[in-house]
């Protein structure tokens, strides 16, 4: 159950002492309520008060990191079942699957090609996080050969997919340091799989044929003593499986069920290239925490990857760019001046229209806390003092020898007071970004 | 009305203001030129600002009690699904845009609109507003995400906060006292967070003890800080706040940024004018 900022400050030292970062404990409070930080921050906290509110805050759903160094991943620690109610906070991992019994050339083919799948979108760059190998020869000493190969070829974590424990130890052997995911414990072998999960410290994946079998797997593994789990209900169709991520979501978020307080995990392979990349997208706009399916081909995981970029943007903090002043195409002393916010999607608009226009321009992004242009100019972020101090700061006065400043169209309204505060003259653009290459054509190149 | 209750001074105060001099403008329309009105209009306008005052000052006076029903606003629950605020005679919502008579209004003229009419129900408490009806329609209209709104106890469940909030109350546990923050403030108040921290904390989370959101004009509502104890629990607000109180008289002196910056210049500034806050009663328990 959430505490609210007031519960969790009768915990704290009450000193203000700032050691956590933060001005006041009540601040503290705050930020701890909305999850803004963590209880360790706090060096004065009594033991048995952090346990408390530990124990009053821990997520319904754990945390299961993977990966080491750079390129560690979490899933799980989820909230809400809808991203408006909050935010959600760990995309969909995705995971290539890779076959052991492929020849070595063959191998090395497709890990190359998997390396190669990536791409930026709005200043992100968009790519596959994890590797799948699986033991379809069912020989230990060539899922070890490949698992190493595999970390040598690439630094993408892995998981390690086999039903025989004995595969799984001789491929650890060899990899065990890098934090694979374990693939996976089922009735028959949980006992084993949990022990080598313990053993080397690992997160397990847990297969069930239904909700109710990984509920009780998952809590004879606690006593066990394994905490780290991912959940894989066993689906036949896409509405399987969608029922399945509602229910591992929803039970632990609603009705506090602990036994499945775990990410879901969806392996996809069955079907035609459509139907894979369908049942993948239901995966991650619906509850996955990680998906394992064969993706080599750019026409599947280009949408996948935008879809998980569009999905999973947090609705509290837009993506922003910094702020400054962006040369587009080779602007020179008299190339127009034009001026927007430091909303990710408003710049690359704005700036890939100029680009578009063929008209070089000297393109200045002030900072509004990543809001668009109407946004920002509703929360009084997009002024004429904000523009004057950018104007200042990033040294327009040196490259810009005119003193004309175009304005988006629909602030229209703050034209004279950035032409007081800047004492330049405002011209005022088109609302859309599209109307930028039919107006800089007709005001010219070249600006006095 | 009882006499000499906050409510009564207040009334008393405004029915003693004179009606607007010719040429000394008005403060509801302060730009228009009197000369530019023809004689008959100006006539006419201020028989209409008369009988628009004398509305104002009676809804001022009504009380919750006395109305027929509330009226809930609908419009930031398109992207903000949890916040519906109940406006009511003796609280406006928190944008400022909207009091209860604009609502009843608007609710008339377009019952399909974002004001609904909200059944006031049996009342719970009268000192923290809680009606039996508004519970109900919060708890339908949220999804069960809201379940009671006690819109005068900012202690134990004051309604959640929009990032429209003109306002925002904070409690301060080390004075056992409130401060004041409002939009247009830039600077540091001794919590720690600015108006845009607070605001970012608050906005998102559930109904958060301890915090509201509150518009300029409930400032001057009797009903404000009253089931913690009356005005005299304030003791921070930024200067540019103080006008918003209206009368003066209601106001003990407050520190503002100029005097007070951080938490413990304000304990041991409220220690040496013997701030009243001090010995009153813990609101914590």
């Amino acid at each position: 159950m959430a505490l609210t900022g007031l519960q969790i400050y009768k915990y704290l030292p009450k000193t203000n002492c700032r050691d956590c970062g933060f001005a006041t404990c009540m601040a503290f409070a705050l930020g701890l309520a909305s999850g803004k930080t963590e209880f360790s921050a706090c060096p004065h906290l009594k033991p048995e008060d952090r346990d408390t509110l530990e124990e009053a805050s821990t997520p319904p759903i754990k945390i299961i990191a993977l990966g080491t160094g750079e390129r560690r991943l979490e899933l799980g620690g989820e909230t809400e079942l809808f991203r408006h109610e909050k935010t959600f906070y760990h995309p969909t991992v995705f995971a290539a699957l890779l076959e052991d019994d492929l020849s070595e050339a063959e191998f090395r083919g497709q890990v190359e090609k998997l390396e190669a799948l990536a791409f930026e979108r709005v200043g992100q760059t968009l790519n596959i996080e994890m590797t799948a190998l699986r033991n379809r020869s069912g020989n230990p000493e060539i899922f070890a050969e490949k698992a190493g190969l595999l970390s040598r070829l690439t630094a993408k974590p892995q998981v390690l997919m086999s039903e025989n424990p004995a595969s799984l130890r001789r491929a650890l052997d060899i990899v065990g340091g890098q934090r694979p995911l374990l693939y996976a414990a089922n009735p028959q072998n949980w006992e084993e799989m949990g022990k080598l999960a313990l053993e080397f410290k690992l997160p397990l994946a847990v297969k069930g044929a239904d909700l109710e079998e990984l509920g009780g797997l998952t809590a004879r593994l606690k006593t066990l003593g394994v905490t780290e789990m991912v959940l894989e209900g066993k689906a036949d169709s896409p509405a399987q499986m969608l029922f399945n991520n509602v229910r591992i979501r929803e039970l632990p978020l609603k009705k506090q069920q602990r036994s499945l307080g775990y990410p879901a995990l969806n392996l996809i392979e069955t079907g035609s290239a459509p139907e894979l990349l369908s049942g993948s997208a239901v995966c991650v706009c619906k509850y996955g925490g990680l998906l394992i399916a064969p993706l080599s081909a750019a026409e599947m995981v280009y949408p996948l990857l935008t879809l998980r970029q569009n999905i999973y943007t947090d609705p509290q903090k837009p993506i922003q760019v910094a702020p400054g002043l962006y040369p587009i195409g080779k602007p020179g002393e008299k190339s127009p001046l034009i001026v927007t916010t430091n909303f990710s999607l408003t710049y690359f608009m704005v700036s890939g229209e100029i680009e578009a226009s063929r008209i070089p321009a000297h393109l200045l992004v002030v900072d509004t806390e990543g809001t668009s242009v109407l946004t920002a100019w509703a929360a009084d972020k997009f002024n004429g003092k904000v523009i004057k101090r950018a104007l200042a700061q990033f040294g327009v006065d040196e490259l810009v020898k005119h003193r004309q400043l175009l304005i988006p169209g629909y602030v229209a309204v703050i034209g004279g007071e950035v032409e007081a505060e800047t004492s330049r003259q405002v011209l005022v653009g088109p609302k859309e970004a599209s109307g930028l290459p039919a107006f800089l054509k007709s005001k010219g190149a070249v600006w006095e | 009305m009882r006499a000499e209750t906050p409510r009564w001074d207040y009334f008393t105060a405004l029915l003693s203001q004179k009606p607007p001099q010719t040429g000394a403008g008005h403060p509801l329309a302060p730009g228009l030129p009197e000369a530019s009105l023809s004689r008959a209009a100006y006539k006419l306008r201020r028989k209409y600002l008369k009988e628009f005052q004398k509305r104002k000052i009676l809804d001022l006076a009504l009380e919750d009690e006395a109305a027929g029903c509330f009226y809930a606003c609908h419009i930031c629950t398109s992207y903000s699904p949890r916040q519906i605020c109940v406006l009511r005679p003796e609280k406006p919502a928190l944008c400022g845009l909207y009091d209860f008579r604009t609502a009843q209004v608007i609710a008339r003229l377009e019952p399909w609109g974002p004001f609904r009419k909200v059944e006031k129900g049996r009342c719970l408490n009268p000192e923290n507003g809680e009606w039996e009806g508004v519970n109900r329609y919060l708890q339908q209209n949220t999804g069960g995400k809201i379940k009671r709104s006690l819109p005068y106890s900012l202690l134990e469940e004051p309604e959640p906060v929009c990032s429209c909030a003109q306002v925002i109350a904070a409690f301060i546990p080390e004075a056992q006292g409130f401060m004041l923050v409002n939009r247009e403030y830039r600077g540091e108040t001794p919590l720690g967070m600015d108006f845009a921290a607070l605001l970012e904390y608050l906005r998102s989370a559930e109904a958060t003890p301890g915090f509201a959101g509150l518009a300029r004009s409930y400032l001057k509502s009797p009903r404000f800080l009253k089931a913690e104890g009356g005005i005299v629990r304030l003791v921070w607000l930024p200067a540019s706040l103080k006008r918003a109180f209206g009368s003066k008289a209601l106001l003990p002196p407050e520190p503002g940024p100029r005097e007070v910056k951080t938490l413990p210049q304000l304990l041991a500034y409220l220690k040496k004018v013997g701030h009243p806050v001090l010995t009153m009663e813990n609101l914590l328990k």
